[in-house]
């Protein structure tokens, strides 16, 4: 069977029933229980992290705290990690948090790998500034392998994709214009999203970097994304805004590799 | 080859009242897994009443809802049986918000405030002799001005009319809440489910994984989750209610594992080295959601 989660809600269903008596007693009920819960023992679960207190980890946050990503060009072995539950997210392991990663985001939240020590595991993260890192406990995580990873070249405006090491597609593609380059460094693929109020693109999969040269674009946070675009005649210029444009085939390629799994942008 | 379970809930049956455990051989077969299940957990606490089988017998057991969980959930009686690669756990009689609940202060303070604001629209008052002052007893609520705004003076009186008519510390009754696991397929099935006092037809059946019992609003101050499952390894967890509440995990009723229990490392004086790490199974390919996406073109 499959087991990957499918989200599902019931609201479209309740939303009708719960009125907004409703609403007052699931939050008088919930924050009794919250009051009560945490004179006992609601600080055990994470170690005494108020995780309420700490920044959520996600493509529209800033963590100036995060640290850095050391190796920024650097393949891993694909692996790939889920948060069961929301955690706090450490800049050291066995030090304090600087920020929490919820399981959802744009669908499930996976994110790849690229250090371990002990019973921790270091992970890029999808905020400002490009490059951000943080530890989570590795106990708490769900763990799978991708065995795709991407390359976008930036000066010969190139898109490979790999799968286990072996080339299965390389597509010429548009990449940011000088003035709003595609951020280099190694990030990943943090959603897999249909828009229905865009029409460049049928699936736009937004990456964990953001653009080093707009803080905001289009009401949104400067996010990178591969997406396909209309007309053909961009691919192998820089005319974007940041975002990597690719050709239908390379799309439809894209939209089965994984979430997490590495895109990894050079100059070259 | 699946992980055969092993013992390991030591020490949690003796905690909970009524628990009895009897064991009946299963059906023979060439392959055994383990399997488990509890009836609550408390904040990450190990749950409990909870059985165990290696997969060579059927263990089954029962309790009550634990005390801690107080306020939040009261009555519920536990049945709970494990076997082979198959678990089950059911609670019944469940109810989620007691009458008998002990609210804070702020709280209590911010409910008479919003009955008092009641009062002026029963008298029917203007508009902006209403609706001000009812909207700011709602946000003196905790985490209800966030979630609730009354805009029109109709919707004041119906608004009203429904707080008197409702007992707001009784949210929930539930029948029977039952989890299974058999293999890697789990199910959540609810019986007679009732919120605020009003019958939920839509909840009544097998309940799809991952549902969320609370509007969205309220996911700041809490997330209910029906029918929650998690693979680890051969293991498939599937859980009945996951409640958490500020971002903690406050509460997990029902539970059961196929496959056993999540295998501990214990170190070995003289063992050889360490077996190196199983390859992790491959990601799953991402199904699309739709969203507004205002990436960077």
């Amino acid at each position: 069977m499959s087991v990957a989660p499918t989200r599902r809600s019931v609201l479209g269903t309740l939303r009708g029933t719960l009125s907004p008596v409703a609403l007052v007693a699931l939050a008088v009920v919930l924050v009794s229980a919250l009051t009560s819960c945490s004179a006992s023992d609601g600080n055990k679960r994470s170690g005494g992290v108020d995780l309420a207190t700490l920044a959520a980890s996600t493509t529209k946050a800033k963590l100036p705290r995060a640290p850095r990503d050391t190796a920024p060009l650097q393949a891993t072995e694909g692996d790939v990690v889920h948060p069961r539950r929301t955690l706090p997210v450490h800049a050291e392991p066995g030090r304090g948090a600087f920020a929490k990663i919820t399981p959802t985001q744009m669908g499930d939240t996976w994110l790849p790998v690229v250090g371990r020590r002990g019973e921790w595991t270091q992970v890029l993260l999808p905020s400002r500034p490009n490059g951000s890192t943080g530890w989570l406990r590795t106990a708490q995580l769900e763990e799978r392998r991708t065995p795709y990873l991407v390359r976008v070249h930036v000066g010969s405006r190139r898109l490979d994709l790999l799968r286990d090491g072996d080339l299965v597609g390389t597509w010429s593609v548009a990449v940011g214009a000088p003035e709003t380059p595609t951020p280099v460094g190694r990030t990943f693929l943090l959603g897999s999203i249909v828009d229905p109020e865009q029409r460049y693109s049928p699936l736009i999969l937004p990456l964990g970097s953001h653009s080093d040269t707009l803080d905001s674009y289009g009401g949104g946070p400067g996010t990178v994304a591969l997406h396909g675009w209309p007309d053909a005649s961009v691919f192998g210029r820089a005319v974007s805004h940041g975002c990597v444009r690719v050709p239908a085939e390379a799309l439809e390629q894209l939209r089965r590799v994984p979430l997490g799994t590495l895109v990894i942008v050079d100059q070259y | 080859m699946r992980t055969p379970a092993k013992a390991g809930v030591a020490g949690i049956a003796a905690a909970v009242a009524a628990l009895v455990v009897t064991a009946a051989p299963t059906a023979s077969g060439d392959h055994q897994s383990g399997s488990s299940a509890y009836g609550a957990s408390v904040g990450g606490s190990p749950g409990q009443p909870a059985v165990e089988s290696d997969g060579s017998t059927t263990q089954t057991g029962g309790g009550h809802v634990p005390a801690q969980l107080g306020p939040l959930v009261a009555g519920g009686v536990m049945d709970l049986s494990a076997g082979n690669d198959r678990a089950t756990a059911k609670v019944t009689d469940l109810t989620l918000g007691s009458e008998a609940a002990k609210l804070p202060q702020q709280l209590r303070d911010g409910i008479a405030k919003l009955t008092q604001a009641c009062t002026v629209v029963e008298q029917a008052g203007p508009a902006d002799q209403v609706l001000e002052p009812l909207n700011e007893a709602l946000n003196q609520v905790p985490a209800v001005g966030a979630v609730v705004d009354i805009p029109t003076t109709a919707a004041a009186a119906e608004f009203c009319t429904g707080l008197l008519d409702a007992d707001i510390v009784s949210l929930a009754k539930i029948g029977t809440l039952q989890t299974e696991c058999n293999d890697q397929t789990g199910t959540v099935t609810l019986t007679d489910v009732e919120v605020l006092g009003a019958p939920q037809p839509a909840l009544l059946g097998e309940v799809a994984p991952e549902t969320q019992l609370l509007p969205e609003q309220l996911a700041p101050v809490a997330r209910i989750t029906l029918n929650h499952q998690t693979v680890d390894g051969e293991n498939l967890t599937v859980e009945g209610l996951r409640l958490e509440v500020g971002g903690k995990l406050v509460a997990v009723l029902a539970s059961t594992t196929c496959g056993g229990p999540v295998q501990h490392v214990t170190e070995v004086k003289g063992a050889q080295a360490p077996q190196p790490k199983p390859k992790p199974k491959p990601a799953p390919v991402p199904v699309p959601v739709q969203a507004s996406a205002p990436v960077t073109g």
